[in-house]
């Protein structure tokens, strides 16, 4: 065992050519394929929600596009930074922290949202039902010392789906 | 007050004209619209996840498709056969539970479902979840005698979208 951090693990090495033409076929798709999955093959569920987030790169200013599980509960939007239980946070949360609004995609309907972290009682309930929604999540968890984070997205006005 | 049962709410009658213009898009975009709902105007939040679902009258055998709320717990879908806290159950509920199967479509993709109804302290932690995704539930349930029916679908096999 070595002390150094994990910044890639092997399920995002193993998953990234794949993550790569679920994010292409969801946008070229126009949200038509891609919104459900089939995450058995990676211990989740026959049926596993996924959507489109956009950011914007901290030091690059680029547009970035990446495809995450969500789950839904009281009208607001869940996602996991997990990272695979990586050592370090995903690029798109440190991309978020600067932003007040982000757009995600869910099928075909895209929408501008407010973010937030949920602390205490409320997030090891939401932490619970993601859990339950993919239970690798658990796995990550235990795999790092980080404490992974939950984002809770406040959906607002509807907006135009994502282009290539 | 009478003790007649009541078989269709004021929030039902109030509510038809959306739900059916809602239902026949949905269906009509082959699920490009409609999914994700805003129920603001009805006293739920602006961000409702919604599916279309296909029974078979039990006694016509006539196909029917209809539009309904969704939770996505642990993998499986969750209904409630609320019908406004009417007195009598949904159609809808005596059609689906008297065949094994049946097919239901969440935005641009369709999946043939087994369905169970959970019980006892897993109905009540779905029912809680369902309460936070449409908050009218409550108010439905405190207005009617009947146990409001949950139902739980279990997607197995992805199918074609339901055609109009």
């Amino acid at each position: 065992m070595s002390d150094d951090k994990v910044t890639m693990t092997e399920v995002e090495r193993a998953t990234l050519e794949f993550v790569a033409s679920h994010r292409a076929t969801y946008i070229a798709s126009e949200g038509r394929e891609g919104h459900v999955l089939d995450y058995r093959h990676l211990g989740g569920h026959r049926f596993t929600t996924c959507l489109l987030l956009e950011t914007v790169g901290r030091k690059s200013g680029e547009r970035r596009i990446t495809p995450l599980i969500y789950g839904d509960t009281g009208g607001e939007v869940v996602i996991v930074a997990s990272k695979g239980g990586a050592d370090v946070h995903p690029g798109w949360y440190f991309n978020i922290q600067s932003m007040d609004e982000v757009t995600f995609q869910i099928g075909g309907q895209a929408f501008r949202a407010t973010w937030r972290e949920p602390e205490g009682a409320e997030r090891q309930r939401i932490w619970d039902f993601m859990a339950d929604l993919y239970p690798p999540y658990r796995d990550y968890q235990a795999a790092t010392g980080r404490k992974i984070p939950i984002v809770c997205f406040a959906p607002g006005d509807e907006t135009e789906r994502f282009r290539a | 007050m009478s003790d007649a049962k009541v078989t269709m709410t004021e929030v039902e009658r109030a509510n038809l004209g959306v739900i059916d213009s809602h239902c026949r898009a949905y269906l009509e975009s082959g699920g490009r619209e409609g999914h994700i709902f805003d129920t603001s105007s009805l006293g739920g939040h602006n961000f409702l996840t919604t599916l279309l679902i296909e029974t078979f009258g039990r006694k016509t055998g006539q196909r029917r498709i209809i539009a309904l709320n969704y939770g996505d717990i642990g993998g499986e879908v969750a209904i409630v056969a609320s019908k406004g806290g009417a007195d009598v159950h949904p159609a809808w509920y005596l059609n689906l539970v008297a065949r094994p199967e049946l097919i239901f479509q969440i935005a641009t993709q369709a999946f043939r479902a087994t369905w169970r109804e959970p019980a006892g302290a897993e109905h009540d932690k779905v029912w809680d979840f369902m309460v936070d995704a449409y908050p009218p539930y409550a108010a439905y349930r405190a207005g009617t005698q009947r146990a409001i029916p949950i139902i739980l679908l279990k997607p197995f096999e992805p199918v074609a979208v339901l055609q109009p």
